[in-house]
């Protein structure tokens, strides 16, 4: 039966999105066939017309569909403060906290030794690129709390310092809403390490 | 039982979707092992500190139908010194990885557990001679092996090379007397005082190592030695050793 054929395409194509099991996908896709035709029709077009148009940002290196993107662009946002990332997520959810209103850099990953990700397979040049002159006073480094995330922040730190540019890390240790005796003890150090005089 | 417990050093921690990642672990009771860790890169985690790379965890392993997989874990030592700076972190990248390269999946080696865990003991303390220290992992890993370089007889002759420059060969194995230095293509030639310290980094006791006082030019010397002879040994670069060059030589 050719529908059957079709639906089954569409099954398995979202089921090997990530964080989609074969039961959601079918969940999905269920619901795109049932609901109104223009549902199905305009994420088809959504999902098109993205994927045609996002590319990297010439400055920050994040994905977005004008060049510069529309962080880099924005006036309202302090432009001597660089808060460096890992991924195009997170900017997202930094974006999302509001308690940031400086602008970013995506380096897409992480140095990774034994992966053989080394600085070139990441936007540094891009990032060293953009630290000429004195416009920037301080680079904020935001990449992922684990060994990867520290060791490319050390590396960063390492490159950027001569500079004269103050270069922060972002803090690390207890999840909010958390217990203490759930913690593990890397996260506890690293609790410690960066704790606070009380206000 | 379908539930295995090991203690094993986390040799290699990649990330994957998901939040998962695949271990490659080098344990005390059954060797070097793989294993699925699931969901740990998600901050509510609990398994998330017990499985970065070089961490020394107590597992709970599953056994799966084609990988393990986690089903709990604890740090034991999490060599937090160790983390803290780059230049360790590197080393021990370079570290983890050779292990890897020399031992076999479900092949207990007892002294490459151990020799791997004194030594990212000794590399997480504050000041420690790391480049000295991975010289001496080098060349007693090699050893356990069964690839240790001849040191004191000539390969091609079997004469005891004495002299005060002395060839090293990595093809043919070690050490090469003026006589014999035609024998292969690759034969370099160093001061007889570096081949000597070579010894010494077999034979001292590992704890002892840094008390061993080598010159910038010699510890330049060794590195060409070590790096030229495992990578013809092992037929390949490491990553994580080109990543050590660039870290030091680039930029
Ligand atoms: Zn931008
Ligand atoms: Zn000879």
């Amino acid at each position: 039966m050719k529908s059957g054929g079709a639906i089954e395409r569409l099954v398995r194509e979202l089921s090997g999105l990530p964080g989609i099991g074969p039961k959601t996908a079918q969940r999905l896709a269920f619901y795109l066939l049932s609901a109104s035709p223009e549902i199905g029709h305009n994420l088809a077009q959504a999902i098109l017309e993205a994927r045609n148009s996002i590319k990297y940002c010439s400055v920050c290196a994040n994905l977005t569909d004008k060049d510069p993107c529309r962080l880099c662009d924005d006036v309202n946002r302090t432009p001597d403060v660089i808060c460096v990332v890992q991924d195009s997520k997170d900017v997202m959810a930094m974006e999302k906290s509001h308690g940031f209103r400086g602008l970013y850099h995506v380096l897409h990953g992480a140095l990774q030794p034994s992966e053989g990700i080394g600085p070139d397979q990441l936007s540094i040049r891009q990032l060293l690129k953009r630290l000429e002159g004195d416009k920037v006073k301080e680079v904020i480094l935001a990449t992922n709390s684990n060994v990867e995330g520290d060791a490319t922040a050390m590396y960063l730190a390492r490159i950027i310092k001569p500079l004269g540019i103050k270069v922060t890390r972002i803090a690390h240790g207890l999840p909010v809403g958390s217990y203490l005796e759930y913690a593990d003890q890397i996260t506890l150090a690293k609790a410690m390490e960066g704790r606070r005089e009380m206000q | 039982m379908k539930l295995y417990k090991v203690d094993a050093i986390v040799l290699r921690s990649r990330e994957m979707r998901d939040a998962d990642r695949i271990l490659t672990l080098l344990s005390r009771q059954k060797g070097k092992i793989k294993a699925v860790a699931h969901g740990v890169n998600k901050p509510s985690s609990r398994k998330r500190g017990a499985v970065q790379p070089f961490c020394y965890s107590s597992f709970l392993l599953y056994r799966g139908r084609e990988l393990d997989s986690v089903n709990q874990c604890e740090g034991i030592e999490a060599f937090s010194g160790l983390r803290a700076d780059l230049d360790r972190i590197s080393y021990a990248s370079y570290l983890a990885e050779l292990t890897d390269y020399a031992s076999m999946e479900d092949q207990i080696n007892g002294e490459a557990f151990f020799l791997l865990l004194t030594i990212l003991h000794l590399i997480s303390r504050d000041g420690a001679d790391v480049e000295l220290l991975t010289r001496s992992f080098e060349i007693r890993l090699l050893d356990i092996a069964g690839l240790r370089p001849h040191l004191d007889n000539c390969v091609g002759c079997g004469v005891p090379v004495e002299s005060e420059t002395v060839g090293f060969s990595s093809s043919t194995g070690g050490v090469v007397c003026g006589r014999c230095s035609g024998i292969a293509g690759d034969v370099k030639f160093f001061p007889r005082g570096t081949v000597e310290i070579l010894k010494l980094l077999l034979k001292w006791d590992l704890k002892k190592t840094e008390r061993i006082k080598v010159s910038p030019r010699v510890r330049q010397q060794l590195r060409q030695i070590m790096q030229n002879y495992i990578s013809y040994h092992l037929e390949k670069k490491l990553a994580t050793a080109l990543f050590l060059e660039k870290l030091y030589y680039h930029y």
